[in-house]
């Protein structure tokens, strides 16, 4: 009887019949298989025609080898069971199968936030470009305010940057009217519509919180 | 400002003592009493809080008052954030002015060390406690408001307090 099995590996575990059968049979090794039409049968005669119609049917099942709702060669099978499964062993150990459905990369648990995030900040990017920013930078912020009518603008030098993803944050501190003012702002945010890196000014720290304790001049900037 | 100071005390003993003064100005910090005292360990980060019962504030307003102690944060239990209004007592006030010293008023809290967050996901802080003394009704007292003020008393309907600021962060 004749069964047929999906497994792609079992081609290889096949005994090879091959010396069994006569050279003229290489005439059809031009045929190539795909390997989710293996068929294993247990004996029978060599018959030409039906091996060459087996062996276009087999063609024609590689090119929809993902579907499962195939007529043809089921019916197919009953008869020519028998003729194919020589000629499939032989081509098998003579042609390389390359007809294989492309594998579809699989997601790790510990890889999902990564991808979400990186999904996250293309869509961000949309909006405007974001450029490199480091601690110690002199930065120029364009925001949308809430009653959305005129872009506010902050400058002032970035003090720490906390990169979480999407919810990169950078701290900006800056002195209006007297007060210093600190405010952190998510980067890929889109209610910002214009981040610019005006100029840098050298430090050695990644946080530089000890500019609280210094003079304004430090964290003093004229808007133009 | 405190490394100076610390150089001119001479022995170790005397480090701690000579820091629990007022004279720097700093709120009480834990520091360590030894001779080699590093740049990092000066400077530790103080974990800003509510402005609550006893706080001092600065009055950023021409109503006449100079500092007022909140003597209850109204709306919360654990204290009064940036827009909060409190009540206070006035401490110090310039003499002609339209409160005077001890006077119980109504103050907005437009400035805070606490940082306080938006809804887009941005926070802010300033560098100090300050407050708009207004009436009952949340209208301010004076004329003219001195300093930046935060986009959150338009939520809370200061609305007059936002067209009197110099600046709004």
């Amino acid at each position: 009887m004749a069964s047929s099995s999906l497994l792609p590996h079992s081609l290889l575990s096949l005994p090879t019949a091959s010396s069994r059968f006569p050279k003229s049979s290489l005439t059809i090794s031009s045929i190539s298989f795909s390997l989710n039409q293996v068929s294993i049968t247990r004996t029978g005669s060599v018959a030409f025609q039906p091996l060459v119609r087996r062996g276009r049917e087999s063609t024609f099942g590689i090119a929809r080898a993902g579907e499962t709702g195939e007529e043809e060669t089921p019916a197919e099978t009953g008869g020519d069971e028998s003729a194919t499964e020589t000629l499939e062993e032989e081509s098998s150990v003579a042609v390389a199968v390359e007809e294989k459905p492309p594998k579809k990369p699989i997601v790790k648990l510990n890889e999902i936030i990564g991808i979400l995030n990186k999904k996250a900040i293309e869509e961000a990017e949309t909006i405007k470009v974001v450029p490199d920013i480091k601690p110690g930078d002199i930065v120029e912020i364009k925001k949308e305010k809430a009653n959305r009518r005129r872009l506010a603008l902050y400058k002032g030098i970035v003090i720490s940057k906390s990169s979480s993803g999407v919810h990169t944050t950078i701290r900006i501190r800056y002195m209006t009217s007297g007060t210093a003012v600190e405010i952190v702002f998510p980067v890929y945010s889109p209610k910002i519509k214009e981040i610019k890196v005006v100029s840098h000014r050298d430090v050695r720290r990644a946080k530089l919180y000890y500019l609280r304790e210094k003079l304004p001049r430090f964290y003093t900037f004229k808007k133009k | 400002m405190a490394a100076r100071f610390l150089s001119k005390s001479s022995s170790g003993s005397s480090l701690l003592g000579a820091l629990g003064t007022s004279l720097l100005g700093v709120g009480s910090v834990a520091r360590q009493t030894t001779s080699n005292l590093t740049y990092s360990d000066i400077f530790f980060q103080q974990q800003r809080t509510f402005i609550q019962m006893g706080t001092k504030l600065k009055v950023v307003d021409n109503s006449g008052a100079k500092r007022v102690m909140c003597i209850q944060a109204l709306k919360s239990k654990k204290g009064a954030k940036l827009g909060d209004i409190i009540i206070g007592s006035v401490k110090e006030a310039q003499p002609r002015g339209k409160v005077k010293k001890g006077d119980v008023v109504y103050g907005v809290v437009v400035r805070a060390a606490m940082q306080r967050g938006r809804c887009d996901g941005s926070h802010v802080r300033f560098d100090d406690n300050a407050v708009v003394l207004v009436n009952k009704q949340g209208e301010p007292i004076g004329t003219r408001v001195f300093g930046p003020v935060p986009h959150e008393l338009r939520k809370k309907k200061h609305v007059k307090i936002l067209a009197l600021a110099e600046h709004i962060a």
